[in-house]
């Protein structure tokens, strides 16, 4: 009964594989949306604004309690009824916003934990010596602050995308065709048979994928600490 | 679709008696996951030139690949495996789609929190500064002994903090086993979902559940840490 077919698993690894452009898509898409709302997070609790600071405290605790399938259904499910009840027509959104909003809801919080320490790592002095040189806001914080600040938040970060691209592996329930999605189809179509090989498929694509990812924070780790004259490391 | 407080207030009662089971779950799961991690640390800080790189693989294996995937192939193996092995121990025949797959759950978490956990023992391990060690053995302990009393204490007193952490992350990865039918509080909301054929209330609850049963245990972790502090002081 237990049973591995090699020329099966060589055949549907490619037909698989095809299916990483759009896994790429969804998770940068939806990193990237995470790190500018992290960003926001950060911001809001570094300048401890009022109401704010607080609602960013009990999103954290909140997000920070749930599995990532809950977060996603949440968003899949529930939101909308909300949304509909608003009068909004959310039928013809594209599955993917569903993932995006539930890895924004998800993570944002928590890249903002990430990208706060390193911000206050930052020595005091330079702000006061890009103020006393006359950079505007603007400079100070992204010529002056921001690049000493990648030394200490890139591999954290790096590691929060590791663990969108293992979360959004979820996506497939609400019915995406990433890698899961595909092999599922795969299995379908075979009529429930090579389901071993398919899913060995999947497992190697995301190893090699997280391995890649994982080499690319280590070497930004090495290469940016010490890089900056001055820097924070 | 509105949305219906009652059915959220019934979805609430039913996913409650989940949750003693999944706490459990979760800490019988990642209470093994550390004796075996911690063997695996020791054993891969001894460098065995065979043992030490096929270790070193399937941790970068589990550790990659999503909980998910591994989930469906222990699903369509272990069950495969555990049949012959409750044949001789009942005595009786059991065929792979009888073995429950509380069993599939509960080996694949062991394993998969093994893997994590060693690597958290190994960086843990690897902190205590060698001179250690040496200042244990220069005083006459046998290397067994200067690991047992000098080098475990110091990893133990770095690792055990980071364990309420993993057991808040064991407790919610079990939510990925409602694939496989183990019911635990997000498989109840699941169930209740499908019961009343309604998707908006449940999980609501259930997004309650987590969000109080997550503050109780960590309002309780630091009610705990904070009185063995005061015991490690006045000690």
């Amino acid at each position: 009964m237990l049973s591995f077919d090699p020329s099966y698993f060589l055949a549907v690894f490619p037909q698989i594989a095809a299916a990483l452009p759009f896994t790429f898509y969804v998770v940068a898409a939806a990193a990237a949306m995470s790190l500018l709302a992290g960003a926001a997070v950060a911001a809001v609790r570094i300048a401890r604004v009022p109401v704010l600071y607080a609602l960013c405290e009990v999103w954290l605790s909140f997000v920070r309690s749930m599995p990532f399938v809950l977060l996603l259904f949440l968003m899949y499910f529930t939101v909308p009824a909300f949304l509909r009840a608003a009068g909004l027509d959310t039928s013809r959104l594209p599955k993917e916003v569903y993932v995006f909003a539930a890895v924004v809801f998800g993570f944002a919080p928590v890249i903002g934990e990430v990208i706060r320490p390193a911000y206050l790592s930052v020595d005091r002095g330079q702000h006061d010596a890009a103020r006393a040189f006359g950079f505007s806001d603007f400079d100070r914080i992204f010529r002056i602050i921001v690049p000493q600040m990648i030394p200490v938040a890139a591999p954290p970060l790096m590691n929060q995308v590791i663990e969108i691209v293992k979360d959004t592996s979820l996506m497939y329930l609400i019915g995406l065709m990433d890698l899961m999605g595909r092999a599922n189809l795969l299995i379908h179509v075979n009529m429930g048979r090579g389901k071993l090989e398919n899913y060995a498929a999947v497992a190697l694509l995301y190893w090699v994928l997280v391995a890649v990812l994982e080499a690319a924070a280590q070497y930004l780790s090495r290469r940016s600490s010490g890089g900056f004259p001055g820097g924070a490391s | 679709m509105t949305f219906d407080i009652h059915v959220m207030a019934s979805a609430f009662l039913y996913i409650l008696p989940a949750v003693p089971r999944t706490v459990l779950l979760a800490a019988f799961v990642l209470g093994a996951g550390i004796v075996l991690g911690a063997g695996i640390a020791v054993l891969r800080i001894g460098r065995h030139r065979i043992l030490n790189p096929v270790l070193a693989v399937w941790v970068s294996f589990t550790r990659a690949v999503p909980a998910i995937v591994q989930i469906f192939i222990a699903y369509y193996t272990v069950p495969f495996l555990l049949a012959p092995v409750l044949s001789a121990a009942a005595g009786a025949e059991v065929k792979p789609f009888d073995v429950s797959p509380y069993w599939t759950g509960c080996l694949l978490f062991i394993l998969y929190h093994a893997a994590y956990q060693s690597e958290n023992i190994r960086g843990a391990l690897l902190s205590v500064p060698k001179g250690q060690y040496e200042a244990a053995m220069s005083i006459g302990m046998t290397p067994g002994q200067a690991r047992l009393h000098i080098v475990f204490p110091q990893a133990l007193s770095v690792v055990l903090p980071t364990f309420f952490t993993y057991y808040l992350h064991a407790l919610k990865a079990l939510a990925l086993l409602f694939t496989i039918r183990v019911v635990d509080i997000f498989s109840a909301a699941d169930i209740y979902a499908a019961l009343v054929s309604r998707r908006t209330e449940p999980y609501a609850a259930d997004a309650l559940v987590y969000w109080m049963l997550c503050l109780i245990l960590t309002a309780g972790y630091h009610r705990l840490e904070a009185s063995l502090t005061r015991r490690g002081r006045a000690g």
